[in-house]
Formats: structure tokens, C-alpha cells, sequence
């Protein structure tokens, strides 16, 4: 697979794990600032739109609204 | 009573929807929330007479009642339970088609936003595009694959130059994070063996005096200076460092930036978005990009705004 001119600047952080408790801190939200306004989730209803190849399959699945 | 109901789209370790989620049930205010990464057997779909509902542990919701779609943070459904078999796979398209009958029938103006708006604001250069259409100032742009063609961006400005990811450089793995932020690119000292092999975003390095956040719901704008400077010099990615030195003031949108921007949201169809800009030294607003779902409570939790009062209302109205 061909790299990125972009992967020179990758910058490796400790893992963190995220806090489902409804108490919350600052800290709880500040933790996820840093990559969490890129939301893969803008697509993950109703966004994409992928069409088959196969007949079988063309009229099912001329949508893949969560991927 | 009918059309009531704020719908909560999540997972459930989206700490930005329990701060919402805890103030609605705060005050009383119907809602209902779904985490897309629900355990087998806790949610129900059925549609009977030309009706939807949805039970989620066995608590009940009609689609029709819905008066407000939040669409927060949803995640692939059933994520990580399932094998990728083929019968597997087909267990959760099924859950997929029927949650997305369900959202299918609540009106695509319920939406804070809906899907298709947030994906209409997506993409980076798009924006810079539409940004300057509406008269903003945006940074001098390149994406480009050819080492020659950045070497006349670099020399047209004056070897001040950044790079970030089209896409984002959020790079979650088992262990660890990697993060790709803005960086000033060298022309001596990076390598641009991979340049060719995929395109890269480069723009002209604003001298900044500040960053601006820019918070926005329904027409309501709540605007702060984000300032983190080293030696005088502001900070090229705020976000490093969990933002743990940066300074918040409280900014005044000017009032044609404001027109512009509206027009913008108005037309992608946002009714929220997180704006990022920034300020030059000689005090020129340039517009850097929208996220039509970025973050915005940890300006609240820092006790510098009440944005979630105004996001309620948004959802109430």
C-alpha cells in the first residue's frame, strides 16, 4: 500500500478510554476534542450511496445508508 | 400528545449526549434516546397500519411523535458483536433497514441535522470553495500530487506553508491514538517521497493572532477567541494538547461575517454547526472550516457558555 506524504506528521498518543458515565467532567469531554469534530458519523444515515454490480443484489442493496 | 418527543441518535459513551440527555431529564422534557450500539434484544421495530415504533427497553416511541431528531454520534450497529459471516452481516442490515424506516418517516426539517446536510458540508475544499463564493477570506489552497506544483505554491508563499488531512488525522488504533494536526511543512526537511501517491492538502499560513470557535444553532451564534501562543506566536493547531493552555475570550462576530456565514449553514441546510476561523495579525477573519457535527460542550463545562440552553430551545422549537 502507498503511504502519505501526510503519515511524516502522524503523532502517537496514549490510548484513552472513553467514560459512558452520565457524571460528567471536563475532563470526560475534553479528552475527545482532538479527533472528535472529524465525525465519521456524518454519512451514517442516508449518506452513501453504493450500487451493485450483481442483479441478484441491485435491487436490495442500491443503498448502504450506515456504512 | 402528539409531535413531542426529542429523539437522542448516539452511542453510549458519547459524553457530549449525556450532558444533553441528563439537562432534558433535568427539566422534564420528553425524550428518547437510541445508542446505535444497543445490546441483541433491547430494541424492538415494528410497523403495523402504516405506523413505526420503536421500543427501546420495551419503552415505546411512534415515530410521529418525534419533534426533534438529534443527530449526535450514532456507530455502526451491533459494532464489534458480530462475526462478518454472511448471515451475521445480514442480521444487522436488517436492523439497519428497519432503524432506518423508523428515521425515514420523521421530517428531514426535526433534524439537528439530518444526515444529508451534515454530508453536504463534508468535504473540506467544497467548503473553501463555498466560503469564497459567499465572500469570506479563506487561506490559498492546493491539493496536489505533483512536487512541482508545490514547489510554486512554496516559493508563492514565501516558504509559509501548512499541511493537514483532507479527511481528518483522528487515526484511532487498538493501542493508541495517532493524531496527523496542522503542520508547517519544510521544504528541506520533509519527505515527499509519498507525494505522488496520494493527494495532500496545503494551504498558506495565516499569521495568526487567534483562533475563533464558533458555535451555531438556529441562527444563534456564540463566538470565542481560542488563543495559545508560544513566544507571541499562536499556536498552528489549537487542538494540541487537548487544548489544556488555551485561552477563551469572548468574541463579537462581525455582522458581515455573520451574513456570510448564515448563508452558508443556510444553504447546506445546517441547523448546527462548530465553525473554526481565525484572525490575522491584521485583524482579517478567514474563514478556515465548518463542522456541521463538531463539539461544543466543553466550552459549557468550562463555565463559559450555556450553548446546551440554546441547543434545547433549538430542539424545542
Amino acid at each position: 500500500m502507498p503511504a502519505t506524504f501526510s503519515a511524516q506528521f502522524a503523532e502517537k498518543k496514549m490510548f484513552v478510554t472513553h467514560n459512558d458515565s452520565s457524571v460528567l467532567g471536563t475532563q470526560t469531554i475534553t479528552e475527545s476534542l482532538e479527533g472528535s469534530d472529524q465525525d465519521e458519523g456524518n454519512s451514517f444515515f442516508f449518506g452513501t450511496a453504493t450500487m451493485t454490480s450483481t442483479k441478484e443484489g441491485s435491487d436490495q442493496d442500491c443503498s448502504e445508508y450506515f456504512e | 400528545m402528539n409531535n413531542h418527543m426529542i429523539f437522542l441518535l448516539s452511542n453510549s459513551k458519547d459524553a457530549t449526549c449525556d450532558f444533553v440527555h441528563s439537562e432534558l431529564l433535568n427539566r422534564k422534557i420528553p425524550c428518547f434516546r437510541l445508542n446505535t450500539d444497543f445490546a441483541p434484544g433491547s430494541v424492538e421495530f415494528n410497523f403495523s397500519d402504516n405506523t413505526a415504533e420503536l421500543y427501546v427497553n420495551k419503552i415505546p416511541l411512534r415515530s410521529s411523535e418525534v419533534c426533534c431528531v438529534w443527530n449526535r454520534r450514532p456507530e455502526k450497529i451491533f459494532a464489534g458483536n458480530f462475526s462478518t459471516s454472511i448471515f451475521d452481516e445480514f442480521y444487522r442490515k436488517e436492523w439497519k433497514s428497519s432503524i432506518e424506516s423508523f428515521l425515514k418517516l420523521i421530517p428531514s426539517d426535526k433534524w439537528i441535522n439530518h444526515p444529508q446536510s451534515n454530508l453536504a458540508a463534508s468535504s473540506k475544499i467544497e467548503q473553501l470553495v463555498v466560503a469564497k463564493k459567499n465572500g469570506l477570506e479563506v487561506p490559498d489552497s492546493l491539493v496536489t500530487q505533483s512536487k512541482k506544483d508545490f514547489d510554486f505554491f512554496y516559493e508563492k508563499h514565501s516558504c509559509r506553508i501548512i499541511t493537514k488531512p483532507l479527511s481528518h488525522g483522528y487515526l484511532p488504533d487498538e493501542e493508541c491514538i495517532y493524531n496527523i494536526y496542522t503542520n508547517s511543512v519544510d521544504a528541506k526537511k520533509h519527505n515527499f517521497n509519498n507525494l505522488k501517491d496520494c493527494p495532500t492538502f496545503f494551504q498558506q499560513m495565516i499569521n495568526k493572532e487567534c483562533d475563533v470557535r464558533i458555535n451555531f444553532i438556529d441562527g444563534y451564534f456564540e463566538a470565542f477567541l481560542l488563543i495559545n501562543k508560544s513566544n507571541g506566536t499562536q499556536q498552528l493547531d489549537i487542538r494540541r494538547d487537548n487544548m489544556q493552555n488555551v485561552q477563551y475570550k469572548p468574541a463579537l462576530i462581525p455582522k458581515d461575517i455573520q451574513i456570510k456565514l448564515s448563508s452558508m449553514l443556510m444553504n447546506y441546510g445546517l441547523r448546527f454547526a462548530a465553525i473554526d476561523m481565525c484572525i490575522s495579525k491584521n485583524g482579517t477573519w478567514f474563514f478556515l472550516e465548518i463542522n456541521p457535527n463538531g463539539q461544543w460542550a466543553w466550552l459549557d463545562i468550562l463555565g463559559l457558555t450555556d450553548f446546551r440552553s440554546y441547543f434545547i430551545k433549538g430542539m424545542l422549537a
